[in-house]
């Protein structure tokens, strides 16, 4: 049984693509488009995902801000969180903001699965 | 003072043996035409008192007076009033009384009553008692010397002050050069950041293709889902392409090579067209968008080069619009065409409306919206190359009002 993961991603044709390829590999997507509705969409759902996927700059509330959000809530504190961003060196800071894992874009298809496949089963 | 006390007086010097040998020239008349025929040097005597007592041909030159003019007369003549008023010469005849020597440059006064700079040494003459008889004065004309020294004081001063100011340009465009480097790597730091947004969905879709490739399952997926993969591709390309075309519109704009095609066009039908083609962003951002145009407004324009102004402004109110109705008016003002897009959205502070036309300068500079940051600055150039003008202005209420006048042109 393949767990829930939310994508959280301004760009709508990231957000699209992303959305219909993990799909299609049968995991559960929740998809938002900013901070906020990533903070909506958590509320809402009956069980936390398994992972976060979070892009980094986006309107309304951005990944780093979303995921100290998140930090001061113990529902959601403990979801693992991967940072998204087209921007070089950002290991560091998305590590100590307390993401698991920074993936620079363009994203590399298979690392994309190996790393959804470890949080969220294959 | 007696011809004999002068002979006592003055230190004669080694003996030369040839002139001595010359018959009926005495040492005392040698050593008066000595004196006498020295023309670069004023020699002098003054009696205890400071009452000149004889004169040589050097005197008569720096100061101009005849022995007959000026023997019997005071020294004090040759000083300047100021020296008078505090009763230097007395001083100085008491310093070389006391320590036997004086010696001070200083102005003195020709007989024409021109001032020149002297070196002045006066020595003590004392008797066999050792009484104080006179006073030799010996006078240079140094006014050439403090010339020079003064011509070359000011050249150094001049130097230093153009070195001082040269320094000061240099330090001013060395940091100028510093901004320039600063916003260039920035500048190159969004353009990587925004190439590489639009190469995500192409890379993935293209891995993904080569995947469903390999595990046959590609040609199971519906037919509208391979459609989409390859639209999706297409619009990642078209991204790519606008960035590099912005990135190259700069580079015109920088060599000055940006140049326009004017021809009769019809501004009304491109704002028309381009609402048109954004239905489906229009509809993404939630922004409604009003515009109010003439059925039909024609001037002279480059089409394809205010397309791209308003296109930038169009894109810009919904991308910082946030989802609040954008205002857009064509209208004819005059002799010119005048475009206004309002937005409702986060708006720009008053302090950086002149800066949002500026190259690489992006209203939000924390980023949490990307862009190359070059589309106003690259409308700005545009319509100032159709002799028009762009401003922003802050909305009453909250938002942005950006406003394109153009001059309709000779087609009008």
């Amino acid at each position: 049984m393949k767990r829930p993961l939310l994508l959280v991603e301004d760009d709508p044709e990231i957000r699209g693509l992303l959305v219909d390829l993990l799909s299609d590999e049968g995991y559960p997507v929740t998809a938002a488009a900013n901070g906020r509705e990533a903070l909506d969409a958590l509320a809402a759902a009956p069980e936390p995902p398994a992972l976060a996927l979070i892009d980094r700059m986006m309107p309304v509330m951005d990944g780093l801000q979303l995921r100290a959000q998140m930090q001061g809530q113990s529902r959601f504190a403990a979801i693992p969180t991967v940072l998204l961003s087209a921007s070089a060196d950002l290991a560091g800071q998305a590590a100590a903001a307390g993401f698991v894992e920074f993936m620079r874009k363009p994203i590399d298809l298979s690392s994309l699965l190996a790393l959804v496949a470890r949080y969220c089963g294959a | 003072m007696s011809r004999e006390t002068l002979k006592k007086s003055i230190p004669s010097g080694p003996r030369r043996r040839r002139t001595d040998d010359v018959p009926g020239v005495q040492d005392e008349e040698k050593f008066r035409l000595l004196v006498g025929s020295v023309r670069d040097y004023a020699i002098f005597l003054l009696d205890r008192d400071g009452v000149v007592e004889s004169w040589n041909e050097g005197a008569e030159r720096l100061k101009g007076y005849s022995a007959a003019e000026i023997v019997g007369k005071h020294f004090s003549t040759f000083y300047t009033p100021e020296d008078l008023a505090r009763d230097h010469p007395a001083d100085e005849l008491r310093i070389a009384r006391a320590e036997g020597r004086y010696e001070e440059e200083g102005w003195r006064i020709r007989k024409d009553g021109t001032r020149f700079w002297a070196n002045v040494i006066i020595t003590a003459l004392r008797g066999d008692g050792g009484e104080v008889i006179g006073f030799a004065k010996v006078t240079r004309d140094l006014t050439e010397r403090r010339q020079a020294d003064e011509t070359l004081r000011l050249a150094l001063e001049n130097m230093e002050r153009s070195v001082d100011e040269r320094t000061g340009e240099l330090s001013a465009v060395n940091q100028k050069l510093r901004e320039a480097v600063r916003v260039r790597d920035e500048f190159l730091s969004i353009a990587s950041h925004e190439l590489r947004t639009p190469l995500t969905p192409l890379k993935l879709q293209i891995q993904l293709l080569a995947h469903q490739v390999r595990s046959r399952a590609l040609f199971s997926l519906p037919e509208e889902r391979i459609v989409r993969m390859a639209d999706t591709c297409e619009r990642s390309i078209a991204r790519l392409s606008a960035l590099v075309d912005n990135l190259l519109d700069v580079s015109r704009l920088e060599t000055g090579r940006l140049r326009l095609d004017p021809a009769r066009a019809d501004l009304a039908a491109i704002l028309r067209e381009l609402i048109d083609r954004y239905g489906d962003e229009i509809r993404v951002s939630g922004s409604a968008v009003r515009v109010e145009a003439p059925p039909e407004l024609w001037g002279t324009f480059d089409a394809l080069r205010i397309e791209q102004v308003f296109t930038n402004l169009l894109s810009n109110a919904l991308k910082y619009g946030q989802g609040g109705a954008i205002d857009i008016s064509l209208a004819t003002v005059g002799d010119r065409a005048v475009l206004r897009v309002r937005d409702r959205g986060i708006g720009i502070d008053a302090k950086d409306h002149a800066r949002v036309f500026d190259r690489f300068e992006r209203v939000d500079a924390e980023g949490s919206i990307g862009g190359l940051g070059l589309g106003l600055y690259i409308s700005r150039q545009i319509v100032q190359a159709h002799g028009g003008s762009i401003r922003v202005e802050n909305a009453p209420d909250r938002g942005s009002v950006f406003a394109v006048a153009l001059p309709l042109g000779s087609g009008a």
